[in-house]
């Protein structure tokens, strides 16, 4: 079974009150630009999509994958105004098989969106849809889980996403009068490189030399 | 008649030539003053010799000047007009300490305005020295004379401090705003240890030369402020500039941001 909608993020608040039960999920929208299956593959453009919720939904033409409780996703702060804070996002159970695709892939940068869906629990009707979280994936880590009666190992990856209006404020410190600022920019500037000589140094201007 | 002024000379007439005490007291006082006289009047000979040697010209000694650059300075960044005072970052004086030339970093180059697709240019406005405006021959780097707040004209600094302008590297010289001079020259043919390697790349600045004068009073280096004039003022102009750049901004990639 999967369920299919076509639906728009409302510009107003979702109208809930006329439901006696709702069910939510979680969609997460990654947007991998450097994604390789095995080290000698080609990278390709890849997005990811995979929810918390137990069966596969079908939005605008995108099937998000359900992951249920392999997915983690951390709280976030609902506030009024753009918040710089970030999520973290969790997904359990990855085969060992398929680490290749973690390791060569570049995920740090990749855009990432996260959606929450309210269903109607007696039909599975869409009620609404709601935007989450925006950002960029700022870091991610792998942790293993070993299982000693199985005797096997899972996986699990663990991202670490930053607001937009945090990557906003990652600006750049500016260039300062030094010549290690200078030579970043352009290494073979010498403009800059008496300035700490300078800050200890005396001119007797007008003195009269005998 | 006899008076009491009478009275008064006979007995002073007496001092002098009776053998009493009183005689011997006045003899006594009228030599010490006769050797007073004598040595005063040899004093003034010694100081007349004295001053003699005086008014030969004394030893310039200079002043000792400590520029005060900053390794920890973030060059600004002007949209739109500005003063602003800049840094020195470098600094030299002439074999015969009489000339000394310092270059003053002022602000960042900023990008291409995406409203018109052309370049930001800046210009200088006025420069100040000591917040007195300055007024330039017609070579538009020799300062003529400066004016105060009042309107007073001061021509001490007539021809002994130069100021030459640059816009954007070493290689742009330019004059301040209303002035024209087409034969200006690179930085590095002003700053007489520089060459083609101090390039200064993607700063304003201005060399200023100062040339010592005792009796006009310049003997330090002034405080120079500029009002700078940046072409780049729309808003969006400027917040793109400012997102997108990677030397002084958020360096975000302009694929990013969707602009029109």
């Amino acid at each position: 079974m999967s369920l299919t909608f076509t639906t728009t993020v409302p510009s107003s608040q979702l109208d809930l009150s006329a439901y006696g039960a709702i069910e939510t999920g979680l969609f997460c929208r990654i947007e991998c630009a450097y994604y390789k299956t095995s080290p000698s593959s080609s990278p390709t453009s890849q997005t990811l999509l995979f929810s918390n919720y137990n069966l596969p939904v079908t939005i605008n033409g995108d099937t998000y994958q359900p992951l249920g409780q392999l997915l983690d996703v951390s709280a976030s702060n609902s506030e009024l105004r753009n918040s710089s804070s970030g999520i973290t996002l969790a997904i359990s159970g990855i085969p060992n098989a398929s680490i290749a695709q973690v390791v060569n892939s570049r995920f740090k940068g990749s855009p990432i969106t996260v959606y929450r869906i309210f269903l109607d629990p007696t039909n599975r009707n869409n009620i609404g849809i709601m935007g989450r979280f925006q950002g960029l994936v700022n870091n991610y880590a792998l942790e293993e889980e070993y299982d000693n009666a199985a005797n096997q190992a899972t996986n699990r990856i663990v991202f670490t996403c930053s607001s937009a209006v945090e990557i906003l404020s990652n600006k750049i410190s500016g260039r300062r009068t030094n010549p290690i600022d200078q030579k970043q920019l352009y290494p073979s500037d010498l403009s800059m490189d008496r300035v700490n000589t300078l800050a200890s140094s005396n001119f007797n201007f007008g003195a009269v030399i005998n | 008649m006899a008076s009491f002024l009478d009275d008064i000379v006979g007995f002073t007439k007496g001092l002098f030539t009776g053998g009493g005490i009183g005689g011997d007291l006045a003899r006594t006082a009228l030599m010490g003053y006769a050797l007073n006289q004598i040595n005063s009047s040899v004093t003034k000979e010694n100081t007349a010799t004295n001053s003699t040697v005086a008014t030969s010209p004394e030893v310039d000694k200079g002043v000792r000047l400590q520029v005060t650059p900053d390794a920890n300075h973030k060059i600004p960044v002007v949209y739109g007009s500005a003063y602003l005072g800049g840094i020195i970052t470098d600094a030299e004086i002439s074999n015969n300490n009489t000339t000394m030339h310092y270059v003053v970093t002022i602000c960042e180059k900023t990008g291409t305005k995406i409203s018109d697709n052309l370049s930001s240019s800046f210009t200088f406005e006025d420069i100040y020295l000591d917040d007195q405006r300055c007024v330039f021959n017609s070579d538009g780097y020799t300062v003529n004379y400066t004016v105060d707040r009042d309107g007073n004209l001061d021509y001490s600094a007539n021809g002994l401090i130069r100021i030459y302008c640059y816009n954007g590297n070493s290689s742009s010289p330019v004059v301040p705003d209303n002035y024209t001079n087409p034969a200006l020259q690179p930085a590095y043919d002003i700053m007489p240890s520089w060459n083609s390697n101090y390039t200064m790349s993607n700063l304003i600045f201005v060399i200023v030369e100062v040339n010592y004068s005792k009796e006009k009073n310049i003997t330090s280096i002034p405080t120079v402020i500029f009002h700078m004039n940046n072409s780049m003022t729309l808003p969006g102009d400027c917040l793109y500039d400012y997102m997108t750049n990677s030397r002084y901004g958020a360096g975000i990639d302009p694929t990013e941001i969707y602009s029109q």
